[in-house]
């Protein structure tokens, strides 16, 4: 029975780990901090919803219409609200009052047009998979087959590609990039661009699990956040690691207490890292005055 | 009458909780994504009390105080040392984990059912039942907290928050322990924003963890933001805007169903603009720069 458990943990924690990762690429390059990653999310469970139930696509057409829409959103963003701010000189504060207007902006756009109550996607359940005593449902296929193509995708980009090792170079001394001839405005372009995509496919992911709402965007993100800070932030694909940990300490929770503590769960590990490991499970080691 | 007495409880609600956040964001330059749980804790100790042992709205209101000192510990102690965005997860933290428990511990807190039939305020049996006086009773709370914050900012206390909030390394060098500092601020914010949840939990007569998640704590900040933050007159402005608003679009006549989230369209909309054009807020000090 406990495989049960599990299965769910992992399969979430894959989700939160793809969200992750996106947040962890924006965060590290340009110490942004993306609340508005959560509002790409429930745009491409929209994109997804209005392109399925509207308009009759099949669910991989409608699928990949969300995905389009939510990274255009968030190249977007990144084009007409961070990059003329950052062009102001702006500090971290500004652009993260910026991005929680956003957010608030989009989210409430995409209430105000399909209302605040969860619209499903799918009519009927689908059949899922039975590995001996084990059941594994299609969604969390899903979910697991995106981590586990993104990590390595992800991993061979980032080391073995020109824009990815300019990526890299940019969260490590941008100024120095730069002056080295790495064009920052490209390189933020592909870093949203990939983020973006990284949020749109788990976004609809979990919308097509459990159906959209326009607040399903900010728990992902915070979780993601979580994933970040847990598995330090120098690492991206650390993200992935830490949003495992998440979900499996989620399903732990839900084995051995009551599902309502779920979330304190993700915030519980979150404390402790904050307080005992301040630069994330694979940082090296600091204090917390140096975050 | 009673519609005018309505907003004006609402307004000194927003107005107090808006002055806490000042102090935290505009004095200490620190984000706070939990005061949405303060308020709700000071809301649900003063509504437990009086329903639970029918003690009088003044005890209740002032069971608020310590509440809030102790639930600020809970953040500032940890957390007070770290930089802004560490700053900000750990409120975010204190908020879920709060509304969680709020939320869970239904032997104390009646769990998602709430409390309900919390009374109005009585002095001697005689129950202000109307809403005109329940309003001057909240205006004269609003006055009490305009006048301590006042007095923060010109003490010196208000003084070496702002120099640290501008330079924390030159005010470590001048002596100032910057951690003491952050306590007592934090303190004295969740003490604030505790007395606002008390009067509301008085006014509305019934409170569940729902109303204080964390979207409400992104409407205090976005309230703080918009009005500005650094002095006194930016929260009240940004209460004024968060009150007043919702009344302007009645006149637009949109659907009641739309209405709350065109609300906040208009709220992240300003907050983006504001943040190209004018980032101190409508009548704010505090620049984030």
């Amino acid at each position: 029975m406990w495989q049960q458990y599990l299965m769910s943990g992992l399969s979430n924690g894959c989700v939160y780990g793809t969200v992750g990762i996106g947040f962890a690429l924006v965060y590290g390059s340009t110490r942004i901090f993306h609340l508005a990653h959560g509002c790409v999310v429930v745009a491409a469970g929209y994109g997804a919803f209005v392109a399925q139930r509207m308009m009759g696509c099949d669910p991989w057409v409608a699928a990949a219409a969300g995905v389009g829409l939510a990274t255009l959103l968030g190249l977007v963003i990144e084009w007409g609200i961070y990059r003329p701010l950052e062009r102001r000189g702006a500090t971290w504060n500004v652009f993260f009052v910026a991005s929680l207007g956003t957010y608030i902006l989009v989210t409430n756009a995409f209430a105000a047009a399909f209302g605040n109550a969860t619209q499903p996607l799918r009519t009927g359940v689908a059949e899922p998979y039975r590995f001996g005593s084990l059941v594994v449902s299609q969604a969390q296929c899903l979910k697991m087959g995106c981590l586990a193509v993104a990590v390595p995708a992800l991993w061979m980009f980032l080391t073995r590609t020109r824009a990815g090792l300019s990526i890299r170079a940019l969260a490590d001394n941008a100024e120095l990039a730069s002056a080295l001839g790495n064009d920052p405005g490209r390189t933020r372009t592909v870093i949203f661009l990939l983020a973006s995509l990284l949020a749109a496919v788990a976004g609809v992911v979990t919308a097509f699990d459990l159906g959209v709402q326009p607040q399903m965007g900010l728990g992902l993100m915070l979780t993601g956040a979580a994933a970040v800070m847990v598995a330090g932030r120098d690492h991206p694909l650390g993200a992935a690691a830490g949003g495992l940990l998440i979900g499996l300490a989620q399903a732990m929770v839900v084995r051995f207490a009551s599902a309502r503590w779920q979330e304190v769960a993700t915030f519980a590990i979150l404390a402790l890292v904050l307080l005992f490991r301040p630069k994330g499970l694979f940082g090296v080691r600091g204090r917390a005055e140096e975050l | 009458m009673s519609y005018i007495s309505h907003l004006a409880v609402l307004f000194t609600v927003y107005a107090v909780l808006a002055l806490s956040l000042n102090l935290v964001l505009g004095y200490c330059g620190l984000f706070s994504l939990c005061h949405g749980a303060l308020f709700g804790l000071g809301a649900y100790a003063s509504a437990l009390l009086i329903t639970r042992s029918g003690a009088s709205f003044v005890l209740g209101w002032a069971l608020a105080i310590p509440v809030g000192v102790v639930a600020s510990l809970f953040i500032s102690v940890p957390a007070g040392r770290m930089k802004g965005d560490a700053f900000a997860l750990s409120t975010l933290v204190f908020q879920v984990a709060a509304i969680e428990i709020l939320n869970n511990a239904v032997a104390w807190t009646g769990g998602p059912f709430g409390v309900t039939g919390i009374p109005r305020p009585s002095v001697f049996g005689y129950v202000f039942r109307s809403v005109s006086v329940l309003a001057l009773l909240a205006l004269g709370v609003c006055a009490g907290v305009v006048v301590v914050s006042w007095l923060l900012a010109r003490s010196p206390f208000g003084l070496s928050l702002t120099a640290i909030r501008d330079d924390e390394l030159a005010a470590r060098t001048l002596g100032k322990n910057v951690f003491r500092y952050r306590l007592l601020a934090c303190g004295v914010a969740g003490a604030m924003a505790a007395v606002a949840g008390a009067v509301y939990a008085s006014y509305i007569g019934y409170i569940d963890p729902s109303g204080f998640r964390l979207g409400e704590s992104f409407v205090i900040l976005s309230m703080v933001l918009l009005g500005g933050a650094g002095n006194l007159r930016g929260p009240l402005v940004g209460a004024a805007v968060i009150v007043g608003l919702p009344e302007l679009l009645r006149f637009a006549h949109l659907p009641s169903t739309i209405a709350p989230n065109v609300q906040q369209m208009i709220f992240g909309a300003l907050l983006i603009v504001l943040m190209f054009t004018r980032p101190q807020g409508l009548c704010g000090l505090y620049k984030q720069d």
